[in-house]
């Protein structure tokens, strides 16, 4: 039984990693908090209803065109909420910001209530759910899937941090933009495709999310907002491997917490998690940027 | 090579720089002294792109730079060796040395440039893998200038590369500056410690309030009656 | 007789005044906060309870919701004293969103289910009176010890404290009055609405709350009255906003910070204002010399 709770824990966990991820890449080189990008998650599971529902994708073409388009949506969001907010030479301030990109979700969310209604709707089934047991736990084909494409991803983002120029320009931006600029990294395009990028990762995660809850709504970026948040807070603001972590980590304790607690204050971890951390180390887990 | 016209400054209301005019040919070492908050930071960031000026123009290699992106003005060879060296500290010194070629395309030329380097500075060389917090501020220095020759610049600034530093280490940069003099690199020297400056450079310029008051050869600044009573009386201990 | 219409237009306007000068408090002193929803919330559900339950008088309810609210604001107020920026935001949501899932799992109030039956203690004088109170209060909080505390709590922190300002009393003060009359709202809403249930309380209302004081001006206390009166208004002015009053306002929030972020009313402008009133009343031997607005 614990075991079983423990892997559903982790697969729920590894999608909020994926959303965790972009938060943390943003605050990186920006040192804001993008309250849109749990918007972002909820466009990407609409997106990718709305491709299997409607063109027949399967789940490769549904997880491509779902982070394609919150790429596209990332970049607006960048462009229109972010950037006419930034002026010579004076830092960003952290407030403006966050106002923005509240209109943003406010925006992002009747938009999609305009469109595609405001109850929730079944996310279709792309496969035959199958399990896989193995004596005391089983484990789903959903689970699988989840776990898998997460972890590729989770290895490509790695990869890419390490290795590429974006990557090593990003990691310069988000210890000291003034420098990286005098390194010749053009700071605002490695802002831009750190949005992308960001934002690809919470299309993927709401594809997944999708797949795995059965169901969809215009108010599910909000809903899991805080917990990215709180999340980042608790692994460290900026640290990509406290994204990762953080995120497993409360993909468990929550799953935990409904398996031997009341189920109706599964929400209410996250939320605990972030005022516990700041009350013992506020840096975060694996300390901040 | 760098002309630098009429420009202004300001930071909200404040006027920081106020009708600057300078110019540097090739080859040359200027500096430019002046104490603290004469403006001096505020033109070399100006001239880097980081900060735009209200008025007046920039040009560079006979391009007009002054509203170009500061990561365009690099890739034309202007690099600026910020003040407190910046080190990037989440990369270790090869890491460092590596970004200081970012903007360049040419992969074995960057690879043969890093042996150069690191035979050249050999205390970087030792401690190529390790992280920088263990260097020494001389050390820190010494990564900084090896950073921004990486760029293979045409036009090194820099921003007070004495500030902070052991007299010891001040002579070891002032060693290396002097070296890179003899190759022919052009250097805008920006410096509180008027002294080594003016001994280093070929022509200087005095900053005060946001103007330059005096324009001269440095050997005759360093005669001249006012430098020596504002500027050079307190390097006594340098 | 008003027509009942116009009238529950003018009652939400009021509350709403009131709710943004709840959230201003905290504002003005550097604490921007996204949880007012929640003792908004704990001001509403405390009233109908004791209005419902125990047959209390509408007026002591009232108070007693407002109380309620204040002391769950001094609880929240404690780890907010902790933390600064950022930070702030995240804890104050974090605690309305658990305020609001607390709510969703007792039974006694309705669970999931809410609370209705309230009764329509809520009238329109009522809502303007208390309005007025909180209005005038703010005017002589302004120039008073406490609005200096707050201002400069809210300007610099640490310079503050080494003038010798109490940040623990000023801060927690500043919070607790804001969920005071937060809860006060809270109390009026429900005793207008007649229903109430936790979803009503969320992140989205709390945002809205805060979007008075960005949108009105977060400088000057008239600033979340304009704020609350344009948004609760214009939709209403406008017909075609009724449906897109939420984008709309969503884009007039990005404009604004961006083009003009003091918001409408901002702190030079109501000086502006207020010193040419001032002395238009002098001269007109109005008031004295001393008097300030």
């Amino acid at each position: 039984m614990f075991v079983q709770q423990l892997i559903n824990g982790f697969a729920l966990g590894c999608t909020y990693s994926l959303l965790a991820l972009g938060y943390t890449l943003i605050f990186g080189v920006l040192k804001i908090l993008n309250i849109a990008h749990g918007d972002v998650f909820m466009v990407g599971a609409v997106i990718a209803a709305n491709l299997i529902l409607f063109a027949q994708a399967n789940f490769l073409i549904a997880l491509i065109g779902s982070m394609i388009g919150t790429m596209i949506v990332g970049i607006m969001i960048e462009r229109l909420t972010i950037r006419p907010l930034k002026s010579e030479g004076r830092p960003l301030l952290p407030l403006p910001p966050l106002i923005t990109t509240l209109g943003a979700v406010w925006v992002l969310q009747e938009l999609v209530i305009k469109i595609v209604g405001a109850q929730v709707q079944p996310f279709p089934s792309l496969y035959q759910e199958k399990n896989f047991n193995f004596g005391s736990f089983a484990v789903s084909s959903s689970q699988l899937i989840i776990i898998g494409v997460s972890f590729f991803l989770m290895f490509c983002l790695h990869v890419v941090v390490a290795k590429t120029k974006w990557g090593k320009g990003m990691r310069a931006v988000a210890e000291n933009a003034k420098t990286a600029c005098l390194l010749g990294i053009n700071v605002n395009g490695t802002i831009l495709i750190t949005f992308a990028v960001a934002s690809a990762l919470a299309g993927a995660a709401g594809l997944l999310v999708g797949l795995s809850y059965r169901a969809f709504s215009p108010f599910m970026g909000v809903e899991i907002g805080l917990k990215g948040f709180a999340i980042i807070v608790f692994g460290g603001m900026g640290n990509i491997w406290g994204a990762m972590v953080g995120g497993l980590i409360l993909g468990m304790v929550e799953i935990l917490s409904v398996g031997y607690l009341a189920s109706s204050f599964r929400d209410a971890f996250a939320f605990g998690l972030m005022i516990l951390i700041l009350l013992l180390k506020p840096t975060g887990l694996f300390g901040s940027h | 090579m760098l002309e630098v016209n009429d420009v202004y400054v300001s930071y909200g209301h404040i006027d920081a720089v106020r009708g600057v005019s300078f110019h540097i040919m090739k080859g040359e070492i200027v500096t430019i002294i002046g104490a603290n908050g004469s403006g001096k930071t505020t033109i070399i960031n100006t001239i880097s792109g980081i900060l735009r000026c209200k008025k007046g123009t920039i040009q560079f290699l006979n391009k007009n730079i002054t509203q170009m992106a500061p990561h365009n003005i690099v890739q034309l060879g202007l690099v600026q060796i910020p003040e407190g060296r910046e080190i990037l500290t989440t990369l270790s010194v090869q890491e460092n040395l590596e970004m200081g070629a970012y903007c360049r395309k040419d992969k074995k030329r960057i690879q043969q440039d890093l042996e150069e380097i690191s035979l050249r500075f050999p205390v970087l060389r030792e401690r190529s893998k390790q992280p920088t917090g263990t260097l020494s501020g001389g050390e820190q220095q010494m990564l900084a200038i090896a950073r921004g020759l990486m760029a293979r610049p045409q036009l090194l600034m820099m921003d007070e590369p004495s500030l902070g530093l052991a007299p010891l280490a001040v002579e070891n940069v002032y060693q290396m500056i002097n070296q890179l003099k003899k190759e022919g690199i052009t250097i805008l020297l920006v410096e509180q410690n008027a002294k080594k400056a003016l001994l280093t450079a070929d022509r200087g310029c005095v900053l005060e309030s946001g103007k330059i008051v005096l324009s001269n050869d440095a050997a005759n600044l360093l005669l001249n009656d006012k430098v020596k009573e504002a500027y050079l009386g307190a390097e006594k201990q340098v | 007789m008003i027509n009942p219409y116009l009238e529950s237009i003018l009652i939400f306007a009021g509350i709403n005044i009131i709710l943004a000068l709840g959230n201003y408090f905290p504002f003005s002193a550097g604490l921007p906060s996204l949880g007012q929803a929640g003792f908004m919330a704990v001001g509403a559900y405390m009233s109908a309870v004791l209005t419902l339950k125990f047959s209390f008088p509408f007026f002591l309810s009232l108070l007693a919701g407002g109380g309620m609210a204040l002391l769950v604001g001094i609880l929240v107020g404690l780890p907010v004293l902790r933390v600064r920026g950022i930070y702030i935001v995240l804890v104050t949501w974090g605690f309305g969103e658990a305020i609001r899932v607390i709510l969703l799992n007792i039974e006694y109030v309705g669970g999931s289910g809410g609370m209705g039956g309230i009764y329509p203690s809520t009238t329109l004088p009522l809502v303007y009176l208390i309005a007025l109170i909180v209005a005038i209060f703010s005017m002589r909080l302004k120039n008073s010890r406490l609005g200096r505390a707050f201002q400069a709590v809210e300007a610099d922190q640490d310079a503050a404290e080494s003038m010798g300002i109490d940040l623990t009393k000023t801060k927690l003060t500043a919070f607790s009055l804001g969920a005071f009359v937060c809860g006060i709202g809270g109390a009026l809403y429900a005793h207008y609405a007649l229903y109430v249930e936790p979803s009503n309380f969320n992140f989205f209302l709390s945002s809205e709350i805060l979007f008075f004081s960005i949108i009105g001006g977060g400088g000057v206390f008239v600033g979340p009255i304009v704020g609350a009166i344009i948004f609760t208004a214009l939709p209403e002015v406008f017909r075609f906003l009724k449906d897109w009053r939420v984008i709309f306002f969503g884009i007039v929030l990005i404009v604004m910070m961006v083009l003009r972020p003091q918001g409408i009313i901002s702190r030079d402008f109501y000086n502006r204002c207020s010193n040419s009133l001032r002395s238009f009343l002098l001269r007109k031997g109005f008031i004295e010399q001393a008097d300030d607005l």
